[in-house]
């Protein structure tokens, strides 16, 4: 895990990103404008990373758990085979 | 008189900003409470959870560095997800910095700090479309000012009530589950399906990448497939 002074600095770098991009046109003023074009693909940004984030945890972590099982289920079937056969 | 006709106008857009926005901020506080949880679930202490609550100020970018912080990735990347996760506020401070031209630097400020989804989501047109700056004033700062309460003390309460939450609960799992929750309302047209699919499943593929550089491939690859997916929409539209 981050701790001590990098866990603070993490904080900190997350804080100059929550004001840069709310801040970024408002306190820019009258000077700055977005192409349209960097607009639009800005908007499929915060999918992108939330997909991006969940989906390795998700399937890899799921895919593993369905393979423990599937193998858990395999090994007691077999346990159970032994023991009726004689 | 023109002080007392000044006060009123801020106070009736305080008034109305409040009304308009009191019905959505009932969804804020099961989302405050559950990051509250979430981030004593990683092991952050009260003090670093409540710090990190007022620094960032940022549910989405909070809730998505924890998996980061937990496994002690690098700054940068833990900065450059938070930076991806609050992307969509550029464009709510381009569309909405017009009525702050005029307002001295320090309301500028706080307004940057304090700008959410639902505030811009409920107030937007109504700030664009008014005149007087005290009514615009009021009807922003009253609802953001509420908002920021809020969600600090119902992530309070889950903070501090962590330790209520059964030992045997998988609470790393519940930030998955959070986050997945969060995805779920904004893949309603195909072109954002298609930059969500892309991003997760290019952050599956690229998982051994080192320094977890394959989520930034899979964000970069998400926007990208995205454009290009409204870009095809547009042109079999128009054809």
């Amino acid at each position: 895990m981050t701790e001590g002074v990098w866990l603070w600095l993490a904080f900190v770098l997350m804080a100059m990103t929550t004001i840069g991009t709310r801040g970024s046109f408002i306190l820019l003023g009258e000077k700055g404008r977005l192409p349209p074009a960097l607009q639009r693909a800005l908007r499929y940004a915060p999918a992108a990373a939330l997909s991006a984030l969940v989906m390795p945890d998700l399937l890899i972590d799921a895919a593993q758990r369905e393979l423990l099982d599937l193998a858990g289920r395999g090994l007691r079937q077999r346990a159970e085979h032994d023991r009726r056969a004689p | 008189l023109q002080q007392g006709f000044m006060e009123s106008s801020f106070r009736l857009g305080a008034r109305e900003g409040l009304r308009d926005f009191l019905p959505i901020s009932v969804g804020l506080l099961p989302w405050a409470m559950v990051t509250g949880i979430a981030m004593r679930s990683v092991g952050l202490t009260e003090l670093e959870s409540l710090a990190m609550n007022l620094l960032v100020y940022a549910g989405t970018a909070q809730l998505g560095a924890l998996p980061l912080i937990a496994v002690g990735a690098p700054l940068w990347l833990i900065a450059l997800t938070a930076l991806a996760l609050n992307l969509r506020f550029v464009i709510f401070s381009a569309a909405i910095a017009p009525i702050f031209h005029g307002e001295p630097f320090a309301r500028r400020l706080a307004s940057s700090y304090l700008l959410v989804d639902g505030v811009f989501a409920v107030g937007a047109d109504k700030l664009l479309s008014a005149d007087d700056p005290h009514w615009r004033w009021g009807y922003y700062i009253a609802p953001s000012a509420f908002n920021w309460c809020l969600w600090q003390v119902c992530t309070a309460l889950g903070i501090f009530g962590a330790d209520l939450v059964p030992r045997d609960w998988s609470l790393e799992f519940m930030v998955t589950i959070a986050l997945m929750v969060m995805v779920l309302p904004m893949v309603r047209t195909r072109p954002m399906l298609v930059a969500a699919l892309a991003g997760g499943l290019g952050a599956v593929l690229l998982r051994e990448l080192p320094l977890r550089l394959g989520v930034v491939a899979g964000i970069a690859l998400g926007i990208v497939a995205g454009f290009a997916a409204e870009h095809w929409q547009q042109r079999g539209a128009s054809r």
